[in-house]
C-alpha cells in the first residue's frame, strides 16, 4: 500500500519524464503524465508507451499508446538510464549527458539531456537534435534504455559502407565518419582520438592509455 | 562591582568560545583531520537535546528544507558547530550514539535523509586535492555501495560515474591552476554532485554526500575513516603510475594499501570491475592537463620557425598554454599536418574558421579560438 504523501512526492519526481516500463526482456519508455492514488489505494498512473515504428514490442492492446492503468512500481525500472554514447538504431550514434545540477525531476527529462550527432559537430537538446537531423525521437529514447552495441568489424564495415555515420561500440566508444578524416574516426566520449586505417587504429599520442580498454572491442592493432 | 562569570579570555572580552581540545584519538585515520558532519533526521525530535543543556556545545540544531514532516514531527538537521577532530570528533558522535538510545521515537530513516561529511583539505596544494579526486573516481562505485541502497540514483548526490556533465568533464579537460576553472567547478549550481566541491569555496572542504541516513553509529565512524583514507594516501603517494601499480599489485591489494582493515567494509561480488571502470575513468584526470600543474607561462615556449610564420600569416595572437586533453570536435575544426622537421605547415582543404584546433603530431597542439592561437605542448619542441 502506497500512502497519499508518497504518491504526491512520485507525481513530483516523475511527472513529465521518461521512465522505464519493464515489459520481457525490453525496457519500454513510458512518459509519465501524472501519478495519482486510485480508489484501491493503488497507484494510478497515466501517461504514453515509447514505441519506435520500427521496433515492435508486443504489449497487451490496452497498454499501447495512451494509458491511464493501476501499477505496481516494480512494473518500473526507475534507474537512469547509462549515460555516454549509445546506437541509434543502425545508423548513427548519440551521446546521453547528464549533470549534476539540482533536478528536482528524478526520471529523464528531454530538456536536460543532450544528443550528439557523431557525424557532424551538432550538440543540442533531445527535441531540437530530432527536429534537425529528422531522427526519430522515439527511436532516440527507445536506444537509451536499451542499447545494443553492435560488434566493432560490423560498425567498421556500415562506416566504410557508407551506410551509417557514426555507430556506438560502447558507453565510451565510437566510430564515425568526418568530413576532415578520410578514414573513420574513433571518438573516445565526444573527442576525437585516432583514426582507423584498415585493420590498425592509430591513436593520437596522449591518449595511448586508452589502448587497454579498446582492446576490449576493437579487434585491430592499436598503435 | 560586576563580576564576570569566567575569567577565560573569550567571555571576558564576549568572543565565540573554542570548543576544541586538540586532542588526536588514533581511532581515526587522520587524528589531527578536521571533519564537519551534517545529519538530517525525520520523525523524531533532536538526539542531542535528550542528552540535556550540556551536551550540546559541540552540535546544533538547523531547519533543512528539504526534509519533510513524517509523523508530525518536525524535520531538522544537526551538525558540529565548528569542524572537530581527535577526541572532539569521537565525542560528539558518542553522544549523538547515546542520544539515539534515548529517543521515544526512532527516526525515520527514509530516502530523503542523508548524512554528509566535510572533509578538511585546507592545508592540502591543489595537487593533493586533484589526488583525491583521483582515488575518489577509483573507488566511487564501492563507496556507493557502503552508503546504502538507492543512493547512487538519488538526485542530491549524483556519482561521477552517472553524471560526468560540467565538474568530471570540468575536472578532466580544464586546469584547477586557473582560478576562473577553479570557479566554475566549485559554484553552487553543482552542489548536488555526490563529491561536491562547492564546500571548498565555502568551508575550505570537500563534501561527501553519499551516505544514507542511519542509526548506525559505527557505519558513520568507518564511513569517516574510509574518507580520511583517500586524503592519507592522496597526501603521501604519488598518482602517477596508479593503474600500473593496480596492474601490477591487483586491486584487492591495492584497495588495502589504502583502506587497510576496512577494506572488508567495501567488498562485494561486483568489486574488482566496478574499480577497473573507475580506474579506466580515472584515468581521464590522470592524463589531463591538472597533473601538469601549474601551467608553463607564455615566455617558456619557443615556437618553431615555421609555426610563428603560419601564426603570422593569419594575423594569430599567441596567447598562454590552454587545457587540454584530446582534440575535441569543436566548431570549425583545422587540422595541421607538419612535415618532418617543421620545415612546413599544411592545411587540411576545409580550413577558414576563426575557432578549431591545430594538431602538430607528436610536437605542439594549439587551439585557435577567435583570434587567439593558444599554445599546448605536447612533446618537446
Amino acid at each position: 500500500m502506497t500512502t497519499p504523501e508518497e504518491v504526491h512526492e512520485l507525481h513530483k519526481q516523475y511527472s513529465g519524464t521518461y521512465i522505464a516500463r519493464r515489459v520481457g526482456a525490453v525496457l519500454v519508455p513510458v512518459f509519465v503524465e501524472e501519478i495519482n492514488l486510485s480508489e484501491t489505494g493503488e497507484l494510478l498512473i497515466s501517461g504514453k508507451n515509447i514505441i519506435p515504428l520500427s521496433k515492435r514490442v508486443d504489449l497487451p492492446p490496452m497498454l499501447s499508446g495512451k494509458f491511464q492503468q493501476n501499477f505496481d512500481l516494480d512494473t518500473f525500472c526507475l534507474d537512469y538510464p547509462k549515460v555516454g554514447a549509445f546506437p541509434i538504431g543502425n545508423e548513427c550514434a548519440g551521446y546521453l549527458r547528464r549533470i549534476p545540477t539540482r533536478q528536482w525531476k528524478r526520471g529523464v527529462a528531454a530538456d536536460h539531456q543532450i544528443i550528439y550527432n557523431y557525424s557532424e559537430k551538432e550538440l543540442a537538446f533531445l527535441k531540437k537534435a530530432c527536429l534537425y537531423k529528422g531522427i526519430e525521437e522515439k527511436s532516440v529514447l527507445y536506444s537509451w534504455f536499451n542499447p545494443v552495441y553492435l560488434q566493432p568489424l560490423v560498425c567498421y564495415d556500415l562506416i566504410m559502407s557508407g551506410k551509417a555515420l557514426s555507430l556506438a561500440i560502447s558507453s565510451r566508444f565510437v566510430i564515425a565518419t568526418k568530413m576532415e578524416h578520410s578514414n573513420p574516426v574513433l571518438f573516445y566520449k565526444t573527442h576525437i582520438v585516432g583514426e582507423i586505417k584498415g585493420k590498425e587504429a592509430h591513436l593520437h599520442s596522449s591518449v595511448k592509455h586508452l589502448i587497454e580498454e579498446l582492446s576490449e572491442y576493437l579487434p585491430c592493432k592499436l598503435i | 562591582m560586576k563580576h564576570k562569570k569566567s575569567d577565560r579570555i573569550a567571555h571576558v572580552f564576549s568572543r565565540v568560545p573554542n570548543i576544541r581540545s586538540y586532542v588526536e584519538d588514533f581511532f581515526w585515520k587522520l587524528p589531527s583531520t578536521m571533519i564537519g558532519l551534517e545529519i538530517e533526521m525525520e520523525g523524531t525530535l533532536n538526539p542531542i537535546s535528550e542528552l540535556g543543556s550540556n551536551y550540546t556545545i559541540l552540535w546544533e540544531q538547523k531547519e533543512d528544507s528539504s526534509l519533510r514532516v513524517v509523523d508530525e514531527y518536525n524535520p531538522f538537521e544537526i551538525i558540529f558547530k565548528v569542524p572537530l577532530s581527535g577526541k572532539d570528533l569521537s565525542e560528539a558522535i558518542n553522544q549523538y550514539e547515546i542520544g539515539l538510545q534515548k529517543l521515544k521515537t526512532p527516526p525515520v530513516w527514509g530516502e530523503r535523509t542523508s548524512i554528509h561529511v566535510h572533509l578538511d583539505v585546507r592545508e592540502c596544494t591543489l595537487k593533493q586535492l586533484f589526488n583525491i579526486l583521483v582515488y575518489y573516481t577509483i573507488f566511487e562505485a564501492p563507496l556507493f555501495k557502503f552508503a546504502g541502497p538507492l543512493r547512487s540514483t538519488n538526485i542530491f548526490c549524483l556519482p561521477f560515474a552517472s553524471a560526468e556533465g560540467r565538474i568530471f568533464e570540468g575536472l578532466s579537460e580544464g586546469n584547477l591552476y586557473y582560478d576562473d576553472h577553479l570557479s566554475k567547478l566549485t559554484s553552487e549550481s553543482l552542489r548536488y554532485s555526490a563529491l561536491s566541491l562547492y564546500s571548498l569555496k565555502k568551508y575550505g572542504s570537500l563534501e561527501f554526500r553519499h551516505l544514507a541516513g542511519t542509526s548506525d553509529v559505527q557505519k558513520i565512524r568507518t564511513w569517516i575513516n574510509i574518507i580520511m583514507c583517500l586524503k592519507k594516501i592522496a597526501l603521501t603517494n604519488s598518482i602517477k603510475e596508479i593503474p600500473t601499480h593496480f596492474s601490477e599489485n591487483g586491486i584487492l591489494k591495492v584497495t588495502e594499501e589504502i583502506f587497510g582493515e576496512l577494506t572488508p567494509a567495501l567488498l562485494y561480488p561486483e568489486f574488482n570491475m566496478d574499480v577497473l571502470r573507475g580506474i579506466r575513468q580515472s584515468q581521464d584526470l590522470l592524463y589531463s592537463d591538472n597533473f601538469k600543474g601549474i601551467p608553463p607561462s607564455q615566455d617558456l615556449v619557443a615556437l618553431p620557425e615555421a609555426l610563428e610564420k603560419f601564426i603570422e600569416s593569419k594575423k594569430l595572437l599567441v596567447a598562454s598554454d590552454i587545457p587540454y586533453s584530446y582534440v575535441e570536435p569543436q566548431q570549425g575544426i583545422a587540422i595541421a599536418k607538419v612535415a618532418p622537421g617543421l620545415d612546413s605547415i599544411e592545411m587540411v582543404p576545409n580550413w577558414g574558421p576563426d575557432e578549431g584546433i591545430v594538431v602538430l603530431p607528436d610536437l605542439i597542439t594549439f587551439k585557435i579560438i577567435k583570434e587567439k592561437a593558444i599554445l599546448h605542448l605536447v612533446g618537446e619542441v
